[in-house]
């Protein structure tokens, strides 16, 4: 038998240790309390009656939970996601999907020079392109998209912190968001520890995590240096 | 020659009366195992996590899992309770055979594990309502009974099958206990063999994994839960009378 064979079975037994402490002590307990059949009727219809009352509350609760989506919808998202990778890759800016644009700005520079740079050693997941104009200004426009981000099948795209662009002084600043931890709750009517055999984990399959676009349209008469390795054009 | 004419189902239906009067204390201890078992599962049965850009995100994922697993063991004790001197003494208050104790129990057994199931599967809702009211993570929305009402009715039954699987497992593990006092050497023996033996391994997986669906768990377990009866009341009908 294998280690990891082993180790599933550890919760179990330890399941089985404690399962056996609670029947002990229910059972020394029992003995010193007497139940007629009256209250031992009331307690059932009183935890039955909840446990009912939860369900019928559950449903009727307000919806402030993260909409799951559908395969056909994940499919469709996932499409959008491909063909907007397409169009940026060939530089057919009109075929962009506008929904996924997050923020737009002009800066105006001092210098010719300007440099994208990221801070830290790790470098920021972003897809970037820049296209040189024929304008005599040192006027950079910018353009950030992101597309569809699914995870356990519900768009977080407005609970995660984006990329952080902005510009200090000749420099594009392009940061990660600082380091955090975002918890959620998920329910599930199946029994995990059987999911294998029952329909597919409703979590498990539905992720998409989507990227990052950044489209610059930079002056042809000036110097772009470039960390981050963007398409330059 | 009797003064009264009766019948087996007329027997067994005053013993199935008498019985659930008398195991109530089971249920009442079952709604503490299932108190117990929320109370773990408050923190959720299991987790994912995925990071993007510095962000980790963490899924804590509520099931039935938790409760479900005291309650499977508390079947299991069940079963092998009803099988003690004292419980089966009950029966001779009645004018019985050993069929007719036998009935009655597995009766009473199912209707337990109904109870057991249903109200297993609902606790999840009071723990997600408890979370949702007062926790402080979001949520990601899960389809309700109302949703997904065939899903729920197929859920609810695996559970109770799977209930009744174990008390009919608990059942003929106490009838064989009050057979031979071996079998107390045997019966872990043997519950320790199955996971570890690659014979035991097989079996798990071609009940438990090798299902095209769930439809075909619940025929094996099913067959599973007759076997067991069935070796049961055969068991029974090999112990010596009341002395």
């Amino acid at each position: 038998m294998s280690n990891v064979a082993i180790l599933s079975l550890l919760p179990v037994i330890i399941m089985l240790v404690i399962a056996w402490l609670i029947f002990g002590g229910l059972k020394k307990v029992a003995k010193h309390i007497s139940m007629n059949q009256r209250f031992n009727k009331g307690v059932i219809i009183v935890y039955t009656g909840l446990l009912l009352l939860a369900a019928v509350v559950y449903e009727f609760l307000p919806d402030s939970g993260y909409e799951m989506i559908t395969q056909k919808e994940y499919h469709q998202f996932e499409n959008e996601n491909r063909a907007f990778k397409q169009a940026f890759g060939n530089n057919e800016v009109s075929k962009l999907d506008t929904k996924f644009l997050i923020e737009e700005w002009t800066q105006e520079l001092e210098g010719d020079t300007f440099a994208i740079v990221s801070p830290g050693s790790d470098r920021p997941a972003v897809r970037g392109y820049v296209e040189w104009t024929d304008t005599k200004e040192r006027v950079v426009e910018g353009k950030m998209y992101r597309t569809n981000l699914y995870m356990y099948g519900s768009n977080l795209k407005d609970k995660l912190p984006l990329l952080k662009m902005q510009w200090q002084g000749n420099e594009l600043l392009i940061e990660r968001p600082a380091k955090q931890e975002i918890k959620f709750y998920g329910f599930s009517n199946q029994l995990v520890s059987l999911s294998g055999i029952l329909s597919r984990h409703e979590y498990g399959s539905l992720d998409m995590q989507g990227e990052t676009y950044i489209y610059l349209k930079v002056p042809k008469h000036m110097n772009v240096v470039d960390e981050l390795g963007f398409l330059l054009y | 020659m009797f003064l009264s004419k009766s019948s087996l189902g007329k027997v067994v239906r005053a013993q199935v009366r008498f019985k659930m009067t008398a195991y109530m204390g089971a249920v009442l201890s079952l709604i503490v195992v299932q108190l117990v078992g929320l109370i773990i599962s408050l923190n959720g049965t299991g987790s994912m996590g995925t990071s993007i850009d510095n962000i980790s995100i963490q899924v804590n994922i509520v099931t039935h899992d938790g409760v479900f697993m005291f309650v499977a063991i508390w079947a299991l004790f069940v079963g092998n309770l009803i099988t003690t001197k004292a419980y089966r003494y009950d029966d001779f208050s009645f004018v019985t055979t050993r069929l007719s104790g036998n009935i009655a129990n597995i009766i009473i057994l199912c209707m337990v594990s109904v109870f057991a199931g249903v109200t297993t599967f609902l606790s999840n809702y009071l723990l997600r309502v408890v979370l949702l009211l007062f926790g402080s993570s979001s949520y990601l929305k899960s389809p309700g009974i109302l949703e997904n009402p065939l899903s729920s009715y197929l859920n609810v039954m695996v559970i109770i099958i799977l209930i009744l699987t174990a008390a009919s497992a608990g059942y003929f593990g106490g009838m064989l206990l009050q057979k031979s006092k071996v079998f107390m050497v045997l019966i872990p023996a043997f519950i320790i063999a199955i996971p570890v033996t690659k014979s035991g391994q097989a079996f798990l997986a071609y009940v438990f994994m090798e299902n095209e669906s769930m439809l075909f768990l619940l025929v094996k377990l099913v067959s599973i839960t007759i076997i067991l009866f069935a070796l049961a009341i055969v068991t029974s009908n090999r112990l010596e009378v009341r002395a």
